[in-house]
């Protein structure tokens, strides 16, 4: 893991995040769909048609005529993950890229209020922690009229975002603990963790009580990451829509049931595999990433008779029972202007119980403004 | 002799025009009772509201009884006589009904009412808030920030549902410090419309600043409120069989039409609302008329009981110079089995024209805020 050298001077104090992730337990293939675009003076119009087919998203930012999309790009990437493909096509684009759930992302100029930069940066092997900002936030909230005195809210938040590198990969996330933040005089009072998990992306949100009014810097921020050991499971579909009939697969412990919609081009898909049971956790954090990670552990998406890949819309992840068992039921819908779905490949991923531990730590991070001094 | 039996109930005020002096549209509350229980009293004022109370009732055989002595009262004014005179908690759901609360609902203490024709109408000032914001992010994405504003949280609160259709919207919030600083607001900051749960309140929380230090007073803070006339028009179908025998029935009034549809075999009173769109209308006027609440429809038994009555807009339509709605009502609840024997529909039609109402509140106090933040 790459670590900056400690160098003196305030300007450099801020080049201090040393990612203390050589202690992490190696790291396993990266599970999820692979890109290849290899090409010297190809457009960004091209490009951006090929990256996100393959992708199965959208790229939005670009409108009709826009003068870029006939601008010309050197691309070399070969089985390149999502979040490498995302990142070749910023640089190409001088833009930076904002995730739009599981349908696309948003690219925006690098400029003006829309540009683009973190306050820290810390790779984490394949992954990236990416603190946004650090607030600090004081209400004070009076009755008029009544005799009560003002009720006063205060706190210091981190706002920060894991990236995985890819979506699927984000299904490894089984918690966050240990939090532990500190400030230069001594540890911060009641830190709490808010997570919101996302495709390719989880929130992570860090409040503590506001800093003593001697600090004058945040220590360190640390917390240690669980990631579940995770399979994935490939089922294709030729002629998927040709049956009326549902059609059944199994591959170990999974089952997965796919009947053509009624109407439309889509079909309803019901996967069954072992699930963690989310009451058996400890911890907040990872009792809501389980039932996260039940409504997006699968990935779906249609290819016409040619083998093009299509724009495939997923939704659900809602359990029903289904037979004897419990299945999460999907909704697919082809979304690609007049395209004929043919081949529909599934992939479902499982957690295993194996986990390895991320330990992530922030140092010598700056403080926000606590009043208007100084600004 | 049961408690119901015992009731006497004083209908709603006679809804021709000239009966008494009317100072609100929407019900004038009048409930006259002696020796009834709170499920008796609640269900009588329920019907003349047309609005449930959703609460465990306790054995009416055991349960306390009550005289119930309401005159000329506000729904908001009756509900709340009526739950301090029973010991209920209650909490308005929307146009649901009314269920348990955790406390008794309390108004804000702060509060004026409004200038003829509005004498029935309450603006409170509920809170007023003083939230700063220091932030430290990337050069790019503003470096080093504070930003401290004041939120005043205004509750404007109508004498009856339909009377709140007067307000179109709010604009306008200012405020002015006692020293002089001018503050006004942006939209973003401008929370106009937010319903409180209550469809007789409108809840405002403009965000009002920048300021460059905490004060401790505002000299005067308000907004502005946006109104247009409403007028109501009511038309009675009684009895409802000499509908069929006619093969439907037609009223005017000159500007709204009402026609009752023939009686279909086990469906519910169906009928269409009519009119000219007025000159100098635009689309606000046609979005005004169709906010819920435009039109009350009423089911009476033979007799004169009020049943509670749900109604179901089918179709709206326009032209450019007519407006035509297709609603139907039905017996809802625990009145579902019984038969109507007269419908009652009230329209509020709104007027083109809006005038502004300036609502302001001077030399109130600001909640002080301990910056620079810090232990």
């Amino acid at each position: 893991m790459p670590c900056r050298p400690r160098a003196a001077g305030p300007l450099v104090l801020s080049l201090l995040a040393c990612a203390l992730a050589a202690a992490a337990d190696p790291e396993p293939p990266i599970l999820g769909p692979r890109v290849n675009l290899e090409g010297q003076g190809l457009t960004i119009s091209a490009a951006l048609n090929s990256l996100s087919r393959q992708l199965n998203a959208r790229f939005w930012g670009f409108w009709g005529e826009d003068p870029r999309l006939s601008q010309k790009a050197d691309f070399h990437l070969k089985n390149a993950t999502p979040a490498e493909a995302i990142a070749a096509f910023e640089a190409a684009t001088g833009t930076h890229a904002q995730r739009a759930q599981r349908y696309g992302w948003w690219f925006r100029p690098n400029e003006g209020e829309h540009r683009g930069g973190d306050l820290r940066q810390l790779p984490l092997g394949s992954w990236l922690l990416r603190l946004g900002n650090i607030a600090c936030e004081v209400t004070s909230t009076l009755t008029p009229g009544r005799p009560e005195p003002p009720v006063i809210n205060s706190s210091l938040a981190f706002a920060a975002w894991l990236r995985s590198p890819s979506d699927p990969e984000m299904l490894r996330l089984a918690d966050v603990g240990d939090l532990d933040v500190a400030y230069d005089h001594g540890p911060a009072a009641e830190p709490k963790i808010e997570l919101s998990p996302g495709d390719g992306y989880c929130g992570l949100t860090v409040r503590t009580a506001p800093p003593p009014t001697a600090a004058n810097q945040v220590d360190h921020l640390a917390c240690r990451l669980t990631l579940a050991e995770l399979t994935a499971a490939h089922f294709s579909l030729p002629h998927a829509l040709a049956a009326e009939t549902p059609t059944t697969l199994t591959q170990g412990t999974v089952e997965v049931t796919v009947q053509k919609r009624k109407r439309g081009n889509g079909a309803v898909v019901w996967v069954s595999a072992p699930l963690p049971a989310a009451n058996d956790q400890t911890s907040a954090a990872a009792r809501q990433l389980i039932t996260w990670y039940g409504s997006h552990l699968l990935d779906a998406q249609f290819f016409d008779a040619a083998g093009r890949p299509l724009f495939t819309e997923q939704s659900g992840g809602g359990a029903e029972p289904r037979g004897a068992k419990q299945a999460l039921r999907f909704a697919l819908a082809v979304n690609d202007n007049d395209a004929v779905p043919d081949r529909l490949e599934l992939t479902v991923y499982v957690r295993g119980p194996a986990t390895r531990t991320v330990p992530v730590r922030l140092e010598h991070l700056p403080l926000p403004p606590r009043g208007f001094e100084g600004l | 002799m049961t408690g119901l039996r015992r009731l006497l109930l004083i209908a709603l005020l006679p809804v021709a025009a000239g009966a008494q002096p009317r100072t609100w549209l929407g019900p004038h509350v009048n409930l006259e009772a002696t020796g009834v229980t709170a499920a008796e009293a609640f269900d009588a004022l329920g019907r003349q509201l047309n609005t449930h109370f959703w609460i465990g009732w306790s054995n009416p055989q055991t349960a306390p009884t009550y005289d119930v002595h309401l005159h000329d009262l506000t729904p908001a004014e009756a509900v709340a006589r009526l739950a301090e005179l029973t010991g209920q908690k209650l909490r308005r759901n929307g146009r649901e009904g009314w269920g348990p609360a955790d406390a008794p609902s309390e108004l804000p203490a702060l509060g004026k009412p409004l200038p003829p024709p509005l004498g029935a109408w309450t603006v409170w000032l509920r809170e007023i808030a003083c939230h700063f914001t220091g932030t430290v992010s990337a050069p790019g994405r503003g470096g080093r920030q504070a930003h401290l504003a004041i939120t005043p949280s205004f509750l404007v609160q109508a004498p009856s549902d339909a009377e709140l259709l007067r307000v179109t919207r709010c604009r306008a919030a200012a405020a002015v410090t006692a020293d002089g600083a001018e503050l006004s607001t942006n939209d973003r900051g401008w929370m106009w419309n937010q319903s409180y749960n209550d469809p007789s309140c409108w809840l405002l929380a403009p965000e009002l600043g920048p300021l460059d230090r905490p004060v401790s007073a505002l000299a005067s803070v308000g907004f502005d409120l946006l109104l247009v006339d409403l007028s109501e028009r009511v038309f009675e179908f009684e009895p409802l069989a000499a509908a069929g025998r006619h093969g439907g029935e037609l009223q005017t009034d000159g500007e709204v039409d009402a026609r009752l549809d023939p009686p279909a075999p086990g469906a519910p009173p169906s009928f269409v609302l009519s009119g000219p769109i007025p000159a100098g209308a635009g689309d606000h006027w046609l979005e005004r008329l169709q906010r819920p609440g435009t039109v009350d429809a009423r089911l009476y038994a033979a007799g004169g009981r009020p049943l509670y009555s749900h109604l179901e807009t089918r179709n709206v339509s326009h032209d450019p110079t007519h407006w035509e709605a297709h609603l139907a009502v039905t017996v809802d609840g625990p009145d579902a089995r019984l038969t109507p024997a007269r419908l009652t529909l009230t329209v509020y039609l709104p007027g083109v024209s809006e005038t502004t109402l300036h609502v302001g509140f001077n030399d109130v106090p600001a909640p002080p805020l301990p910056l620079p933040l810090g232990r």
